[in-house]
């Protein structure tokens, strides 16, 4: 099997997104010229939908444009203790804007002060730009003092843009400019969004030309996922889904995988569901005694990789729509037995539930209907 | 309940704290984010509700707002709750409204300034000394009797329990800084006495505006419903904001904005007296609707689990969904209604069946019951 590479970003194969740059263009621009505006955006979005493409681009702007800019990647502060990872960011940012390369202060209050003089003086000769990438996948131990030691500050300094990027759960950030008054880039719900179908093609066209003919059946496989189509185009769909599953440390991949793969024909989840989809998926009923406590950390692994969320309006977890849509293409295609064990399932599921329980039976019934529905069709 | 709580996987209880201005999450708990996206900035404007609406948490939510960060480039909140009513007297003039001001926002410099010495240890002599009379002015016991309360401990809590122990920031100094600030602070007074409410008021502008360079100060104005008097008259809270009123433009072009927390019942009252203050672009008005008061409770359950569910669908059987929407249908719709009912389903849950286990059917309805044997006007919704 071949080793899953993703692309990595270069300016001509970049693709779409005008709207989103224009809108960080023209902060950029009230910036240049001494105009004020409220410059913290959020860029989010599901995997793959093209948020490090953006980012990247954004930067290569910056750099034609010599606009000083500091990128911080809060993936790599995982694990790490959170006081001080807040202290080696906020070194960086000095460093990064040419001010003391010691150390800041006994504690993160006087680092922060210290980093804050600094910057009130670089401010008044050029704007800032402070891009935090991984935001909403952080630790939620770290973000307060985050929060509290830079971002917030940063947020008041009227010619900083601050750019907070990540996927998943959305802090909920006691200040205000980072949450509240803070502007989305793409679809205020769901951010970024997927291509269309002439912008897939235009994709493909930059960066995986062999496959332009496929262009459509590729859409309508990835729904124009910018990273779904690419590893569509180039990689069989059992390699497309690992990429996919980059974000997930190789040592628990195979077991992530596992539990998708029982999941992905639900279209919400939740600990009750679990098990029985397990024990279809594993061939083993021992999973139906699972408890709840037995079945939280399937479902906590997912959310902890940024493979699932909570939806309200599904009222249950659901998986990324593109991993789900590709996990269960896969099944459907190279498994089409276990698909059809797992939609069986669920179908006796929900219709015990629509029986016992009157008060949601609508909505069980209806989840029935649609399984009922797939069980009977063909791969 | 703490370990009902555990169980479901939420890390502290975010239906206990009924006082919004003792939870040190309420921040993150905001919904009806568009009326604080109008009410933050600087401007005049003017928040509407009932009482127990969510007036006092919006309030403290805006100076949370302007506490942050370590440095003074944020608005100065200037919490402002009227003393006048709860004595009766109902038609305070310009000179008690500035020296009220004066005071309240006094006490608030001189509690911030023990967390962030720095701000006054930088400052040349002359100004020290117009900071330090300012308190020595205004502060409501001895200047030497608040900062031997520093001095003895080392610390600011016993200060902040003596003069607002809502206002919670972040990283107070250590000991030896404390006291540098006391010392400094005592040698910078000139001991002249107290001048006119006016001079008062217009020194602490003075000392936040060009001696701190705070770029604004926003006068949170709350409270005007809490006393006797006022409760069920709007026309008393009028009378008490009529003097405050006729300087806010003024003020306003100094960059001092007055956002006012007002009862609901006020609004027809002022717009008709002043019509050119209390436009629709100046105000908000908060409606409790069913659909936002849910929105309250998934706001908590979200935060307190740390953003792995929004609802309390994620710990409930699956005979129960959409709980928060049949809680909010059931109660008086105010916030702290559906925090109370929703403690209740919880309780109801634990005394039926321990501390573990998903919320039933069964819960809800005996929560509700309870409810409306407690609240018999309201509507019950099976």
């Amino acid at each position: 099997m071949t080793t899953v590479r993703l692309l990595s970003y270069q300016p001509r194969l970049f693709v779409n997104r005008e709207k989103e740059l224009q809108i960080l263009e023209e902060r950029i621009r009230a910036l240049k010229e001494g105009r004020d505006g409220h410059g913290v955006f959020i860029l989010r979005g599901a995997r793959g939908v093209g948020k490090t493409w953006l980012r990247h681009h954004f930067q290569h702007r910056l750099s034609q444009e010599r606009i000083p800019a500091v990128w911080l990647n809060l993936k790599d502060y995982i694990g790490k203790d959170p006081a001080w990872a807040v202290g080696d960011i906020i070194q960086r940012v000095s460093v990064a804007t040419g001010g003391p390369a010691e150390r800041l202060g006994a504690d993160l209050a006087e680092m922060s002060r210290t980093l804050f003089r600094h910057l009130h003086q670089f401010l008044q000769r050029q704007p800032l730009v402070v891009i935090v990438d991984h935001v909403y996948e952080s630790d939620w131990t770290l973000l307060p003092l985050l929060e509290d030691y830079l971002l917030a500050p940063l947020a008041a300094e009227p010619r900083v843009l601050l750019l907070l990027t990540g996927r998943g759960r959305l802090y909920p950030w006691k200040n205000p400019q980072l949450s509240t008054l803070a502007i989305p880039l793409g679809e205020p719900e769901s951010g970024l969004m997927p291509f269309d179908q002439t912008q897939t093609e235009e994709q493909l066209r930059r960066q995986a030309p062999h496959a332009v003919p496929r262009a459509r059946d590729i859409y309508q496989l990835t729904h124009g996922n910018p990273l779904a189509n690419y590893l569509v185009a180039t990689y069989d769909l059992d390699q497309a889904v690992e990429g996919l599953l980059e974000p997930v440390p190789e040592d628990r991949r195979r077991i992530v995988r596992a539990y998708l793969e029982a999941l992905c024909v639900l279209r919400s989840f939740d600990e009750e569901r679990i098990p029985p989809m397990l024990a279809t998926y594993y061939g083993d009923e021992s999973y139906r005694q699972w408890t709840y406590a037995q079945a939280r950390p399937v479902r906590e692994e997912l959310i902890r990789w940024g493979l699932a969320r909570w939806d309200a309006t599904q009222r249950g977890y659901v998986i990324d729509p593109i991993v789900r849509q590709l996990v269960e293409q896969y099944l459907r295609t190279q498994k089409p037995q276990l698909w059809h064990k797992l939609h069986q399932t669920a179908y006796q599921l929900y219709n015990q539930w629509a029986s016992a329980y009157p008060a949601t039976r609508e909505r069980w019934q209806k989840e029935a209907e649609h399984h009922w529905q797939c069980s009977q069709s063909t791969a | 309940m703490a370990c009902w709580l555990r169980w479901a996987g939420l890390e502290f209880d975010p239906f206990e704290p009924l006082d919004a201005a003792a939870d040190p999450h309420l921040s993150e708990y905001l919904v009806g984010h568009h009326i604080f996206a109008r009410a933050w900035g600087d401007g005049i404007f003017w928040v509407f509700a009932p009482a127990g609406g969510g007036k006092t948490a919006l309030r403290i939510t805006i100076a949370q707002a302007c506490w942050v960060g370590q440095e003074t480039n944020r608005p100065f909140p200037l919490p402002y709750v009227p003393p006048f009513l709860l004595w009766g007297h109902t038609h305070p003039s310009e000179e008690e409204q500035w020296l009220t001001l004066a005071r309240m926002g006094t006490q608030t410099l001189f509690l911030a300034m023990a967390h962030r010495p720095h701000w006054f240890l930088q400052l040349p002599a002359l100004e020290q000394q117009q900071i330090a009379d300012t308190f020595h002015w205004n502060l409501p016991g001895p200047l030497p009797a608040y900062l031997d309360l520093c001095r003895q401990t080392g610390q600011v809590g016993l200060l902040r329990e003596a003069l607002d122990s809502t206002l919670i920031l972040r990283d107070p100094p250590d000991a030896a800084t404390l006291r540098e600030w006391c010392d400094a602070l005592e040698a910078a007074l000139s001991g002249q006495p107290a001048p006119p409410p006016s001079v008062r008021w217009t020194q602490l502008l003075t000392v936040l505006r060009e001696i701190l360079a705070f770029p604004a100060v926003y006068i949170l104005a709350d409270g005007f419903d809490g006393a006797p008097d006022s409760a069920d008259n709007p026309a008393v809270v009028v009378d008490c904001l009529t003097s405050l009123l006729n300087r806010v433009e003024e003020w306003a072009r100094e960059k001092v904005f007055l956002k006012a927390f007002l009862p609901v019942e006020a609004l027809p009252i002022l717009s008709e007296r002043f019509p050119d203050l209390f436009t629709p672009a100046l105000f908000a008005t908060i409606q409790w609707s069913p659909d936002l008061l849910a929105e309250v409770i998934r706001r908590r359950v979200y935060v307190a689990s740390r953003g792995a569910f929004g609802s309390l669908d994620a710990v409930s059987s699956p005979a129960l969904r959409d709980i928060e929407t049949i809680l909010a249908r059931a109660v008086i719709p105010l916030p702290r209604e559906i925090l109370v009912l929703t403690r209740r389903v919880i309780e109801e849950h634990i005394q039926r069946e321990g501390t573990e286990g998903l919320l039933k059917i069964e819960d809800v309805h005996a929560a509700i019951n309870w409810y409306s044997r407690e609240n018999p006007l309201t509507r019950h919704p099976f």
